[in-house]
C-alpha cells in the first residue's frame, strides 16, 4: 500500500496509535472476525508472543481472542502494527483524515475533563436562556438572525415569503441582517429585491441599524446600493444622529464619495 | 500498557513511559480554523449527550479521583476495544449504574457470558456496545445530586467531609489531629517512570514562562472548549508569590528525557477564618496537568505531594475551588458576568443575543456613563495602605470564611499592578469610605479567526460603608470598561447580590464550589462566603 510504504519506521507507533484510536471510535460497526484480527495484532504489537494461559474451553470469547492471538506465534511487532493498519486501510481509506476530523470537532480533549481536571478557578460564560428551536420551528426571520443564506435564499426563492415583511417585532429582513451584520445577507436581500429604504415600527432603516452596532461592511455596502441616508426615526434621528464616532467618520466619507 | 486488572490500582501510575514520553512530546492539534459556527454547532450536540448521561446519574466525575474512568476513556482505550471481557467485567463492578442506564441489555452482559456460538457472537457485538458507551465523554458531577450518586474513589481516602453521613454538620473543627513529623512522609511520592519532580523558581524568567506556557496550553477550558485562561508570568507571580510563599510549594513534574514541564499544583500560605474559629493554612491552586497525560493519574500524586509538603511545614488545612463537586463543598456559588463589550461577547459567543433581540437594542442596554460617579472615587495608592487595610479587615468580618489579611498581605493584593490588580478607593472628608479591588485575567478565544484573547476582570475583594453597593459597583464597571475590559465578572458571594441583577449581571454557567481540607463546619450560603482565590 502506497500509504504504508511510505510510512517512515519512527512515524508507525504514531500512526498505529491513532489506528487503534479509530477502531475504538468504529468497533461496534465491526464484524465480530475483524475484531479479533485486530485484537491479536493489538495484543501482539503491546506484549508480544501470546504468553497466557489458554481460556476455558467455554469461555467462548475468551478463547475466540487467545486463539486469534496464538496464532500469530512470533510475529514481529511491527510487522503487527502494519497489519493492523493494513486491514483498517483496506475496510476504511479514509480513517485517517475522518479520525483528525473527528479529533477536530471534539477540540482539544473533553470538556468535562478539561474543567475537572482542576483544583482552581473555573471558566464560566453567559447561560444561554434561550430555548433552542427545531429546524422545523424556525421561520425565515430565524434563519436570517443565524446568518443562514442559504435558507433564506431558499424561502425567498422557492417559497411564498415575502422580503419585505415585518415581523412582530415591526422588523424586516433587511433590518435584522443589518443589526446582526451580515454582510453577505444583506447582499443576498438587496439581490432579491428588498426595499433597501424599508422603515421598521420605528421607521428606523437598515442604515440605522448598521451604523448604531458598528457594522462597517453592512454600512458601506447599503451605501453603495443607494440608501437614503437622510431618513429619519421616530425621534427624529437621521442615521448620522444615531452613529458611533468611528461609524459617522465613514459615514461622512461615503456621503462625500457619492455627492462628488 | 496498563490492563484492566490495574484499573483500580490507586497507589500510583501505571503507564508505558516511552508512550507517555512520546504524548508529552507530541505538538497539541490544532483546529483554530475550524469555523466558530459549525464547531459551536456540534458542540452542541455533544453536550446534550452529556446532560443525558448526567440526568441518568452516572456521571463519572473526571476529577483527579476518576483516573479510573480516565483510564478507561483515553490510556487504555485501546485495549478496551480488545480485551471485552476483562475490561466489561471490570465495569461491572464500578459503572453498572451507566451500563443500566444506557442499556439495560448490555448491563446483564457480564452475568450471561456463557452461551452457544450465535450467543458468543451476539454477545460480542453487546460487549462492543457496551464498550462504545463507557468511552462516550463523562461529564463531571456539576450538581450535588449527581456527585451524592457517585464514588469517589481517591477522595474518599482523604479527610474531608462526605456525602450522606456528613450532610447535617454541627461542629466547626479539624477532621483528624495534626501530624506528627514522624507521620510525615520524609520522600516524595514515587512518580511514574520517565517523570520527575521539580521545584519550580518561578523568579526566574525562563522557568516562569514555562510554567505560563502549561498552564495557557493546558489550563482550566469552559464546556464548549472556545475558551482557556491565559494567567500572563506577572499574574502567576503575583498570584504565587505573597508574603511568605515558599519555593517547595511550586511543585513541578517534568518529563525525564525531555525536561518538559507536564504538571503542577501549588500551594500559598493563608490564615483563614472559618465562622468563629482562624486557622493557618494553605490556599491550593493551578493544578494542571498536560493534556496528553490526563488519563495517567498525576493529579491525585500531585495532590498528595503537596499536601505532604504542606504537612512539611506543620499545617495541616487547606482551602481550595474547583468548577466541579467533590466531596464535599462548604460553600456554592455561581459566576455573573456582565458585557462591558457586548458586540465583541457576542462575536465570539461567550454571550448570545436573545431571539427577538437586537444588537441596537443590546448595545444600549449595557451602555455605561464615561466615568464614575461617585465624588471621591478613585485609584488606591500606598499611601492608603494603612486605612484601606482597617476598612476592609473590618468590613469582611460580617462573612463567615474569610482571609484574616496581614497589613503586608494587603499591599501584596492590593497595591494596583498594571494588568493584575486593580484597587480603588472613595474618600470623603478625608476618609476612605469605600473599597473595591479586581483582578485582570483573560482568556484565550480558541476558535475565532479574529479575537484571540476575552479580557476579562474578576471582581475581587470590596467594602461598601457609605457607597451603595450598586454605585460603587457602577463606578466598577466603568472604570474597567474604560481600561478596556470586555466582560466584568463577579460570583455570587458576599454582598454581591445586592448589585448583581440591579447592575446587568447575566447569570453564568459556571460554578464554583469551595472547599475545605481536614475541616468540618456547616455548610454556607453563598452570602456567608468572604474568600476569593485567583
Amino acid at each position: 500500500m502506497e500509504e504504508e510504504s511510505g510510512l517512515e519506521f519512527d512515524d508507525l507507533e504514531e500512526v498505529f496509535g491513532s489506528a487503534t484510536e479509530y477502531v475504538r471510535r468504529v468497533s461496534g460497526k465491526l464484524e465480530s472476525d475483524k475484531l479479533l484480527y485486530f485484537y491479536a495484532r493489538f495484543k501482539q504489537a503491546k506484549e508480544g508472543k501470546c504468553n497466557t494461559a489458554k481460556p476455558s474451553f467455554f469461555d467462548f470469547q475468551g478463547k475466540a481472542k487467545w486463539d486469534a492471538w496464538h496464532k500469530l506465534g512470533d510475529m514481529d511487532k511491527n510487522q503487527a502494527m502494519m497489519e493492523y493498519i493494513s486491514l483498517l486501510t483496506n475496510i476504511d481509506q479514509e480513517w485517517r483524515s475522518k479520525l483528525s476530523s473527528q479529533l477536530n470537532e471534539q477540540g482539544d480533549t473533553d470538556g468535562g475533563q478539561t474543567r475537572g481536571q482542576t483544583l482552581g478557578v473555573s471558566v464560566s460564560v453567559m447561560a444561554n436562556t434561550d430555548s433552542e428551536l427545531s429546524p422545523d420551528e424556525k421561520d425565515i426571520f430565524d434563519w436570517c438572525k443565524e446568518g443562514n443564506v442559504e435558507k433564506v435564499r431558499e424561502l425567498l426563492t422557492f417559497g411564498a415569503e415575502a422580503v419585505n415583511g415585518l415581523d412582530e417585532e415591526g422588523l424586516c429582513l433587511l433590518h435584522w441582517a443589518s443589526d446582526r451584520g451580515f454582510t453577505n445577507m444583506v447582499e443576498l436581500l438587496l439581490s432579491l429585491d428588498a426595499d433597501i429604504n424599508r422603515q421598521d415600527m420605528d421607521q428606523q432603516t437598515a442604515l440605522h441599524y448598521a451604523v448604531s452596532c458598528d457594522h462597517a461592511d453592512v454600512a458601506q455596502l447599503l451605501m453603495n446600493h443607494g440608501i437614503n441616508e437622510s431618513l429619519q426615526d421616530v425621534e427624529g434621528n437621521t442615521a448620522m444622529d444615531v452613529a458611533s464616532d468611528d461609524m459617522k467618520l465613514l459615514l461622512r466619507s461615503l456621503i462625500e464619495a457619492r455627492s462628488s | 500498557m496498563a490492563d484492566a486488572d490495574s484499573l483500580h490500582d490507586m497507589s500510583d501510575v501505571d503507564a508505558d513511559p516511552s508512550a507517555i514520553e512520546a504524548d508529552a512530546e507530541d505538538e497539541e492539534a490544532n483546529d483554530e480554523s475550524v469555523d466558530p459556527s459549525l464547531r459551536k454547532k456540534s458542540k452542541k450536540k455533544k453536550r446534550k449527550t452529556k446532560d443525558v448521561e448526567r440526568s441518568s446519574g452516572d456521571s463519572d466525575n473526571q476529577g483527579p479521583e476518576t483516573v479510573e474512568t480516565n483510564l478507561l476513556e483515553v490510556h487504555d482505550n485501546v485495549s478496551l476495544s480488545h480485551s471485552g471481557v476483562e475490561a466489561d467485567s471490570e465495569s461491572q463492578e464500578s459503572h453498572d449504574s451507566k451500563t443500566d442506564s444506557h442499556s439495560p441489555e448490555n448491563a446483564a452482559d457480564g452475568t450471561d457470558s456463557k452461551g452457544g456460538p450465535d450467543v458468543q457472537i451476539k454477545h460480542l457485538s453487546q460487549i462492543q456496545n457496551a464498550l462504545e458507551m463507557l468511552a462516550m465523554p463523562q461529564a463531571a458531577p456539576k450538581s450535588m445530586d449527581e456527585a451524592k450518586k457517585k464514588k469517589f474513589q481517591f477522595w474518599e481516602t482523604q479527610p474531608v467531609p462526605k456525602f450522606g453521613t456528613d450532610d447535617d454538620i454541627k461542629v466547626n473543627e479539624e477532621i483528624e489531629a495534626d501530624k506528627t513529623p514522624e507521620e510525615i512522609r520524609q520522600e516524595p511520592l514515587s512518580l511514574p517512570g520517565g517523570f520527575t519532580w521539580d521545584t519550580l523558581d518561578i523568579s526566574e524568567p525562563l522557568i516562569l514562562k514555562e510554567l505560563y506556557t502549561l498552564l495557557n496550553e493546558n489550563y482550566v477550558e469552559d464546556d464548549d472548549n472556545m475558551f482557556r485562561f491565559d494567567y500572563s508570568p506577572e499574574f502567576l507571580q503575583w498570584a504565587l508569590q505573597p508574603p511568605g510563599w515558599l519555593r517547595e510549594w511550586h511543585c513541578g513534574v517534568r518529563v525525564v528525557k525531555s525536561k518538559k514541564l507536564v504538571g503542577f499544583i501549588s500551594a500559598v500560605p493563608a490564615h483563614i477564618k472559618i465562622y468563629d474559629r482562624s486557622k493557618k493554612m494553605v490556599e491550593i491552586n493551578f493544578l494542571c496537568v498536560h493534556k496528553k497525560l490526563r488519563a495517567k493519574r498525576v493529579a491525585p500524586v500531585l495532590i498528595k505531594e503537596i499536601t505532604r509538603r504542606v504537612h512539611q511545614q506543620g499545617l495541616f488545612q487547606a482551602v481550595y475551588t474547583a468548577g466541579v463537586v467533590l466531596p464535599k463543598p462548604v460553600a456554592s456559588c455561581r459566576y455573573w458576568h456582565r458585557s462591558l463589550n457586548p458586540r465583541k461577547l457576542i462575536e465570539v459567543k461567550f454571550s448570545h443575543l436573545s431571539r427577538n433581540m437586537t444588537m441596537q437594542r443590546t448595545l444600549k442596554l449595557y451602555k455605561l456613563p464615561d466615568s464614575p460617579k461617585t465624588p471621591g472615587f478613585r485609584e488606591l495608592t500606598p499611601a492608603d495602605v494603612p486605612e484601606a487595610f482597617k476598612l476592609l479587615s473590618q468590613f469582611m468580618l460580617r462573612y463567615k470564611l474569610i482571609p484574616l489579611f496581614s497589613e503586608e498581605e494587603f499591599r501584596h493584593w492590593f497595591i494596583p499592578r498594571p494588568g493584575i490588580i486593580n484597587s480603588f478607593v472613595v474618600e470623603s472628608n478625608g476618609k476612605l469610605t469605600d473599597f473595591v479591588s479586581f483582578y485582570s485575567l483573560p482568556s484565550t478565544i480558541m476558535h475565532h479567526p479574529n479575537h484571540k484573547s476575552l479580557r476579562a476582570a474578576y471582581s475581587f475583594y470590596n467594602a461598601s460603608t457609605k457607597t451603595p453597593w450598586v454605585d460603587l459597583m457602577q463606578d466598577t464597571l466603568i472604570v474597567a470598561k474604560n481600561m478596556g475590559f470586555d466582560v466584568f465578572n463577579a460570583l455570587d458571594l458576599m454582598d454581591n447580590k445586592d448589585f448583581l441583577e440591579k447592575l446587568k449581571f447575566g447569570v453564568g454557567d459556571g460554578f464554583l464550589q469551595y472547599y475545605l481540607y481536614n475541616w468540618r463546619c456547616p455548610h454556607m450560603e453563598t452570602n456567608q462566603v468572604g474568600l476569593v482565590l485567583q
